[in-house]
């Protein structure tokens, strides 16, 4: 390429150049930058739609006949321990509830797993169980949005019936406050 | 360079692709950019937040008075003054500064049925697009110059009243290509309301008909209603919120009573031998409703009733069933009942005309002709959390477009 006189041999020349600008432009050009600005959109909106469910769970929706507050929807799953019925409620009754269909047509992927821990505290340590697991297919690991994680406190009365044997062991049996997570992704 | 100060074609030819390089990455270099630009939607899906925000866990909010005309109605009776934004009239529409549909500042997420009625109403606020006076670009999008496009719906997931078909309310226009959006969850506070069985078996039946007037008052004692241990999802505030009150079965008292059975109201045969009320010549077909009064403090004189609007129903069950809406303070016209009479009665505001607060009672009496045929109704039926139909909360989904 370059001659005893340190000349260019003009026409290589010119076609290596162009190559490599042509190259820099392409693997330059070809790396979009997903700035969190962006991220923090479709997860902000994830958020807030699983924030308002749990509020929605955790609100009675008359009064008893002593005119105090029923039970709410998710304190009683959470007291039973009802696993199904947690995972049906959040996603069947309000994500994708059949029937009702949003006035959006691009509100983004209908089908939204959840996963939801219990954490409490124990005499001296912070401890967790799962209330609702996802089944073994977790979705596309490699397409899947990233996840948001929504919590809301919830008054238990005792210790839930239907607990694992190492939590039935860990978890007082007295008033409590236990806080109810929920990891929410899109597949 | 030579001595001669000519060019040597080696040099041009290395300029010229070097001038050309350089042209080139300064032409790539925006490009290059385009994906650290912010997209569009960006600015949207903020707007959607806000309104959002605004909608669901803000009860908005009402000046005192007009900002056109200036205060010039408070003070009078009949002032809108002080009233939450749903109950604000044609004319005062634009006091109203925020449109909130929460029940209660410290109630997200728990809407008013009133409100929602209200903000959806597309008679009474502006939803075309290209106009300037758009009132849900101003007083919800707080942006009256710059043209947001919106659509903003509301559905139940839950039903209203079992066996109702589903709401669904949407003002604005339909979503077009790119948009911001957010879509809240929330519940829905509906009104209450009562139905009272006069049957002469009944506490409500009266036992003679000497008595000075026949007539049956609904008692609205602010003190239970605005119980502080109640939250205001489930409070019964009826100076936000229309009650109806349901009464049937008149037909079962006239001429009729627990005491002293009348066998007149049930058969026309026995009618000569009806000892009781001799003086009737014709079997009884229907009471007369003759008036409607206000009791303020439940013992003061009669007042004539005051309310926003006062629909009165008789009979709907039947073909001769009518329904009217009462002027306030003016005498009712006699009107026959047959069997049924609804009364759904629009918020008790503003207090200072009526004395219905937390701290005072108020009742409502509905006079009967206290001639033949007599009405023997009496009492007082308490509107009390006990004694009437509290809807459930309903859950619904409400979802805001913005572009």
């Amino acid at each position: 390429m370059v001659k005893d006189g340190a000349q260019l041999y003009t026409m290589e020349g010119i076609a290596a150049g162009l190559i490599m600008l042509l190259t820099t432009y392409l693997v330059l050009g070809s790396t979009s930058v997903y700035t969190p600005g962006d991220t923090h959109i479709t997860d902000m909106q994830l958020e807030q739609v699983g924030s308002d469910i749990l509020k929605i769970m955790d609100t009675p929706r008359n009064l008893t006949n002593s005119l105090r507050p029923n039970q709410s929807d998710l304190a009683l799953m959470v007291n039973t321990t009802d696993q199904q019925g947690f995972n049906t409620s959040f996603v069947g009754t309000y994500l994708n509830k059949p029937g009702i269909s949003a006035e959006a047509t691009q509100s983004g992927s209908s089908r939204i797993m959840i996963k939801a821990t219990v954490w409490f505290r124990n005499q001296s340590s912070l401890q967790s169980y799962q209330l609702y697991a996802p089944p073994g297919n977790l979705g596309n690991f490699s397409a899947r949005e990233p996840g948001v994680r929504v919590t809301r406190l919830v008054h238990l009365s005792g210790k839930p019936t239907g607990l694992g044997p190492i939590a039935s062991v860990n978890m007082r049996n007295k008033p409590q406050e236990a806080l109810v997570e929920v990891l929410m992704w899109q597949v | 360079m030579r001595d001669s100060a000519q060019l040597p074609v080696d040099f041009l030819v290395g300029f010229t692709i070097f001038i050309l390089s350089l042209i080139m990455v300064a032409n790539f270099v925006p490009s290059l950019l385009v994906g650290l630009q912010r997209t569009t939607g960006i600015d949207y899906d903020a707007v959607a937040y806000r309104t959002g925000v605004v909608l669901v866990e803000d009860p908005g909010e009402k000046t005192g008075c007009d900002l056109g005309t200036g205060c010039v109605d408070l003070g009078k009776p009949d002032s809108q003054g002080f009233r939450p934004w749903e109950q604000a009239d044609i004319y005062h529409k634009n006091e109203i500064l925020r449109l909130g549909l929460a029940v209660s500042s410290n109630t997200p997420n728990i809407l008013s049925i009133n409100k929602i009625n209200r903000f959806f109403d597309t008679t009474f606020f502006n939803d075309q697009f290209d106009s300037t006076t758009n009132d849900y670009r101003s007083k919800l999008l707080f942006s009256p110059t710059y043209q947001y496009g919106y659509n903003v719906t509301l559905q139940n997931i839950s039903p209203m009243k079992a066996g109702e078909p589903a709401l669904k309310m949407s003002v604005g226009q339909p979503y077009p290509a790119g948009y911001g959006y957010i879509r809240r969850y929330v519940l829905i506070k509906q009104n209450t309301n009562a139905t009272v069985n006069v049957n002469k078996t009944m506490a409500f039946n009266a036992v003679s008909d000497d008595q000075v007037k026949q007539e049956f008052r609904i008692r609205l004692d602010g003190r239970i209603l605005y119980n502080r241990s109640i939250d205001n999802p489930y409070k019964i505030d009826l100076l936000r919120e229309p009650f109806t009150i349901r009464i049937t079965n008149l037909s079962s008292v006239l001429n009729n009573s627990a005491k002293n059975p009348s066998p007149i109201a049930n058969s026309s045969s026995q009618w000569a031998t009806n000892f009781n009320y001799p003086a009737e010549l014709l079997p009884p077909t229907n009471a007369t409703l003759t008036n409607i009064v206000f009791y303020p403090s439940c013992t003061a004189p009669s007042i004539p009733f005051y309310a926003d609007r006062m629909n009165l129903t008789v009979d709907p069950e039947l073909p001769s069933g009518s329904t009217q809406i009462l002027p306030s303070g003016t005498p009712l016209t006699p009107l026959p009942v047959v069997n049924t009479i609804e009364l759904s009665v629009d918020p008790l505001w503003p207090p200072g005309v009526i004395l219905f607060d937390e701290y005072n009672c108020l009742e409502i009496g509905l006079v009967f002709q206290n001639n033949l045929p007599h009405t023997l109704v009496t009492g007082s039926f308490l509107y009390d959390y006990t004694n009437v139909t509290r809807p459930s909360l309903s859950t619904g989904m409400l979802e805001v477009g913005i572009w």
